[in-house]
């Protein structure tokens, strides 16, 4: 579904992707694991043209997302659910969840979907005129996550979702992925906190200072000795 | 002598002055709040949307205002283009804090005195789109300002309306407050900045379409208007919206009322020492906080 080859990327003139190579398949959860600053967010960012990349191929199903607009990409099926939420914070969370429906694509279903996320998200939909930026964290977090699905995305991509949130809210939040998983949505997940990535991904890919080092299947990679010792902490 | 009748005859001249005020701090603060730059070309656009009423008028002899609605949708196509070829270029380069500075100053240089080669120093004057008086209680009030008082207010809250109920304006505030999120929603926010620019440079022109019957127009006329604008955005706070449309209409009554109370040289004074305590005390500005 999703392919990158050899792509490099950078900010400026520093280099900030190497020769990553990445794929993930229908009806997938992947997972990107990695400390801080290897370059996790910086894949999801080439994919959804935020940064654009310099060298390689990004192929979503036969469309080359690296040669169209990044305002396009949400259009082609693939919805980024960035680090941080970056909910609007002036808006409702109403017109938060509308503005993820602003594509030309999904405008016109927008009170159909919108009604779908209310209906994984009950707390937003209790708060649904309540201003975005006065949310709880875990509520921004279900926000942005409702945001991205208004988009009906068949490919998911969640940057940190489970940044800054507490072990119960983040159990829940995933929860919903795993939901969203199996009513047919791919899932492509950046986490820091890898003993819950592991546990959701089919497989996973880790990355240091810009490179992917190991992929496998994510029950390999959680016996893994590297992969133990450097995130899960034994 | 200072009667109640005078008081309030210069307040609703005051009200006419700040309508034209806020309609240029609310283009004003319209960029800053969407683009995150100063636009110091935009007391030039007010100045062009005069010089266009005042040739469709002279040119095409047509009513007064029909000759705003033509010149209004003209200077907001000049404005779009003028975003699209000098303003866009630089985005995305470094130095985006300064660069839209630099060359809107440079701009509104040449455009200044492109307008003075072309169009010459002589002021030029309008008749008023609409004749007569009306009394209410007393007071005697020319159509004219009482049009102006409508139609700014009309369209002041129009605006406001189309930003919280429509497509456009759910574009827009989503590129305000964060502009990668709004990528990733599928807003093209090149095409948004476009638009609000020429929105921005409409309202300028619709202020100095409805004003210059009763001010005049000459090349020099946007510098004044500019100064004021930006004395009312920061008044409002910058990027609101409300703020400066409410500080434009204090900042022209507060003037105007000078005027009866002190003199006509110490207006000035008078709005800038009210732009100086507000640094002070508030330097946020009336709405300071608010996003868009």
């Amino acid at each position: 579904m999703l392919k990158l080859t050899q792509v490099d990327a950078f900010y400026g003139d520093a280099q900030a992707l190497w020769d990553v190579e990445l794929e993930v398949g229908s009806g997938e959860v992947v997972t990107l694991l990695g400390s801080n600053g290897a370059g996790k967010s910086t894949v999801l960012r080439a994919i959804s043209g935020l940064l654009p990349i310099r060298k390689g191929e990004i192929l979503f199903d036969d469309v080359r997302l690296d040669s169209i607009d990044p305002f396009k990409i949400v259009g082609q099926g693939v919805a980024h659910v960035p680090e941080g939420r970056k909910v609007f914070p002036s808006m409702t969370v109403k017109d938060n969840l509308l503005a993820g429906a602003y594509h030309s694509n999904f405008w016109g279903k927008r009170e159909e979907t919108l009604g779908g996320v209310f209906h994984i998200f009950p707390r937003l939909s209790e708060r649904r005129n309540q201003i975005a930026g006065t949310l709880s964290g875990g509520e921004q977090q279900m926000l942005a996550i409702g945001r991205g699905l208004m988009s009906s995305p068949r490919l998911l991509m969640l940057d940190e979702p489970s940044l800054g949130l507490a072990p119960k809210i983040v159990e829940m939040i995933f929860e919903i992925i795993i939901n969203i998983n199996k009513n047919g949505t791919t899932i492509l997940l950046n986490e820091q906190n890898a003993h819950i990535a592991l546990q959701v991904a089919n497989r996973a890919y880790v990355m240091e200072t810009g490179k992917i080092t190991l992929s496998g299947a994510a029950s390999e990679l959680a016996d893994n000795a590297h992969v133990r010792s450097a995130y899960l902490g034994f | 002598m200072i009667t109640a009748k005078l008081v309030i005859e210069q307040l609703v001249n005051g009200l006419v002055l700040g309508c034209m005020y806020a309609s240029i701090a609310s283009g004003l603060t319209l960029i800053w709040g969407t683009m995150k730059m100063l636009n110091f070309a935009h007391g030039e656009f007010y100045m062009i949307g005069g010089y266009f009423v005042f040739f469709a008028l002279n040119l095409l002899g047509l009513p007064g205002i029909w000759c705003l609605v033509i010149a209004v949708p003209i200077v907001m196509v000049l404005g779009m283009l003028f975003e699209k070829s000098i303003i866009e270029p630089l985005l995305g380069r470094p130095g985006w804090e300064l660069s839209p500075l630099v060359v809107t100053v440079g701009a509104s240089i040449a455009i200044q005195n492109g307008a003075l080669k072309l169009w010459g120093e002589h002021i030029k004057n309008l008749p008023y789109y609409i004749d007569g008086t009306v009394e209410i209680l007393g007071v005697r009030l020319a159509y004219q300002r009482l049009m102006i008082l409508f139609v700014t207010a009309f369209v002041m809250l129009g605006f406001w309306v189309y930003t919280k109920k429509s497509r456009f304006g759910l574009g827009l505030r989503a590129v305000a407050q964060d502009r990668d999120a709004a990528t990733l929603m599928g807003i093209d926010f090149k095409r948004v900045y476009t638009l609000t620019f020429g929105i921005s440079c409409a309202m300028a022109a619709l202020a100095a379409a409805l004003l210059s019957p009763i001010f005049s127009i000459n090349p020099w006329m946007g510098h004044a208007a500019l100064t004021k604008g930006f004395i009312a955005v920061v008044l409002g706070g910058l990027g609101s919206f409300e703020g400066a449309i409410l500080a434009g209409v204090l900042l022209g009554s507060v003037e105007s009322l000078a005027v009866v109370f002190l003199s006509s040289e110490w207006k000035d004074v008078v709005s800038f020492s009210l732009f100086i305590v507000m640094l002070t005390l508030k330097p946020s500005g009336l709405f300071g906080s608010k996003e868009w």
